[in-house]
């Protein structure tokens, strides 16, 4: 067979991470998801700058309904702008989402990372690090955490993001551990590389397409966990968020849906849209369920 | 001849822990490599021999495995004790490998060319274009066709005969003085096999670099090697010039290895049964004080079985056997 294809003429080259894109802007869904999400980013980014209103700002009548020209999506019981909240809530949504996903997965491959490679006692004692997050309440446990601070968005997002790395650190050791009995990381062995570099450059770039996947779900969890703190009033009360918009508005939602019902659908459809292009990721990266 | 050797191993053992007791699986190697010379290593599976390669580069996986005794000397320094950082500067610069298997050996995540670029950035510091001119003439030497089109294809883009070439251009990249080819060609089809030995001659002579090939082919020990060490059992059963070993074997192991070789011009019609040594490679588990090719050899004595027989020089070469030790001792 060889002999045959020395002498055939070159296919093109082409990276793999190039063709993995191919096949992920071939997915309806995935797209649908990314055209979602760059919405919802885009306006958190520049919604604030277009709209240089105080979120907390009252501008009408408490309790206006939806439809309004103060108004056009109601004020609250305050009296404030739904819409502008939402569009000034959503950075501090996606801010905690990302930062808090960020944490959770570099603590996660970090220990996965080691565990799976040194083996035996070093992975024994960190995955029991691993199981004692893993059992411990995580909601419980970042409300401690939010009380016993002050709650800013940057103790949520490392509150968030401590008791969420088990997963990818066992979703990583997995990898490591198959991966580093490979020929290529003997191979690497022999040309002189350190134990960092065969970690770090040799089997993590082989262990990344579950792991974006992976993380990709991290941001989603981490969002739906700080509407939750924030729902709970334990988020940052001088930051508006769509948590907080819910978490405030709850006790008038008979008589004031609106104030619930759009955060509670930003928060929905943003989960959502990452939700989707996590899947699209996943059959992009996973040769397995790769159909050519 | 009389120049100093290369790489001297003297004594090497290699023990590996289990819930067993300690396997050996080295029991006391001896080999030496000159300058530019070609040493074969042959043997059955579970000789020893790719972990005599492993060994020299102190890769043996540890734990549980661990090199028990024994020096390595690569140009007067024992590389068992060296420090992990000149350890690591030795391995790819000054010692190279190559595995059996071509197809997994490779990254599949980085181009053929990074890869190449990432050695010669280690050990020589050249980096950017140079590097890159570099690894496409290295390309050009291994005779792969449009190098500088191939620098920029990934590992799956190539044959396993290609991969290969991809696999000796990394190891040549640093011009080392040693190379080892451990079965280089035991994945691939026959005729890139002959391909791929002739790429491996002609670098070796226009380098002047010596190689260790470990092998159970004996016509390509035939070929290629100047001189061979026959292992068994984790010890070096016979040692000599290729002609000497092959025309005039000395131990009965080597005797039964040669007499295993199908000859391809024998064109009798009826077709004798092919010759084979009974028995299996003992196991690491049961290595008794005595020879441990006692149980399979057809000529064993008493003495075998009680005491482990020492290297003596039988007929110009080394050997380790009692049957053939009577006359010369």
């Amino acid at each position: 067979m060889s002999a045959m294809s020395d002498a055939a003429p070159l296919p093109p080259v082409v990276s793999p991470l190039r063709e993995a894109f191919g096949i992920f802007l071939r997915r309806p869904t995935a797209l649908i998801g990314l055209v979602m999400l760059t919405a919802i980013v885009a306006c958190a980014l520049a919604g604030p700058i277009l709209l240089d209103v105080d979120p907390f700002d009252i501008v009408a009548a408490p309790l206006t309904p939806p439809g309004t020209s103060e108004a056009w999506l109601g004020s609250d019981q305050q009296g404030r702008d739904v819409l502008t909240s939402l569009i000034h809530g959503g950075r501090a949504t996606l801010a905690v989402g990302a930062v808090a996903a960020a944490i959770a997965v570099s603590i996660g491959i970090t220990m996965g990372a080691l565990a799976g490679y040194f083996g035996g006692a070093v992975d024994d004692v960190l995955m029991r690090i691993a199981e004692f997050f893993q059992v411990l309440p995580a909601l419980l446990f970042a409300m401690v955490v939010a009380t016993l601070f002050s709650p800013s968005l940057v103790v949520i997002s490392l509150a968030i993001g401590v008791v969420s790395w088990p997963p990818t650190a066992r979703l990583t050791r997995a990898e490591f551990l198959k991966l580093r009995e490979l020929d290529f990381v003997a191979a690497e062995r022999v040309i002189g590389a350190s134990t960092g570099r065969i970690l770090w450059k040799v089997i993590l770039p082989n262990a990344m397409p579950p792991l974006i996947v992976s993380a990709t779900f991290a941001i989603g969890s981490a969002i739906l966990f700080e509407a939750s703190l924030s729902f709970l009033g334990l988020g940052d009360p001088n930051r508006m968020s769509w948590g907080l918009m819910i978490g405030s508005g709850r006790s008038y939602m008979l008589t004031c849906w609106w104030a619930v019902t759009f955060p509670g659908l930003m928060i929905f459809m943003t989960v959502l849209a990452i939700s989707l292009i996590g899947d699209g990721l996943n059959d992009a990266l996973n040769p397995k369920l790769r159909e050519r | 001849m009389g120049d100093a050797p290369l790489l001297a191993v003297e004594g090497l053992c290699v023990e590996f822990r289990s819930r067993r007791g300690a396997a050996r699986v080295l029991n006391g190697v001896d080999l030496s490599v000159k300058p530019g010379e070609t040493l074969g290593i042959v043997g059955e599976s579970g000789s020893g021999k790719s972990m005599t390669a492993l060994a020299i580069l102190r890769l043996v996986p540890s734990p549980p495995g661990r090199i028990s005794g024994g020096r390595v000397l690569f140009a007067g320094e024992d590389l068992v004790t060296a420090s992990d950082s000149r350890i690591r500067d030795v391995r790819g610069n000054k010692i190279s490998m190559i595995f059996q298997e071509p197809m997994t050996s490779l990254n599949p995540v980085f181009t053929v060319g990074a890869q190449i670029c990432e050695t010669l950035g280690r050990h020589t510091g050249l980096k950017g274009r140079p590097a890159r001119e570099r690894a496409i003439a290295l390309l050009q030497d291994v005779g792969i066709p449009a190098p500088a089109q191939r620098f920029d294809a990934y590992p799956h883009q190539l044959s396993g005969g290609m991969r290969q070439r991809v696999m000796i251009a990394m190891a040549i990249a640093c011009e080392p003085a040693l190379l080892i080819a451990d079965e280089p060609t035991t994945a691939l089809d026959v005729t890139v096999q002959a391909q791929i030995f002739d790429l491996l001659r002609e670098i070796q002579a226009r380098r002047g670099m010596a190689m260790i090939l470990i092998t159970h082919d004996m016509g390509v020990i035939a070929e290629i090697a100047d001189r061979v060490a026959v292992m068994y059992g984790g010890r070096v059963v016979e040692e000599g010039t290729t002609r000497d070993v092959l025309d005039r074997p000395v131990h009965p192991y080597t005797r039964g290895l040669i007499a295993c070789i199908p000859d391809i011009r024998d064109d009798t019609d009826a077709r004798a049964p092919l010759s084979e040594i009974p028995g299996l490679v003992p196991s690491v588990w049961d290595l008794q004080r005595g020879c441990p090719f006692a149980d399979r050899c057809s000529e064993v004595l008493p003495q075998c079985r009680a005491e482990m027989p020492l290297h003596r020089l039988v007929d110009g070469r080394k050997a380790a056997c009692w049957q053939r030790a009577g006359g010369e001792a």
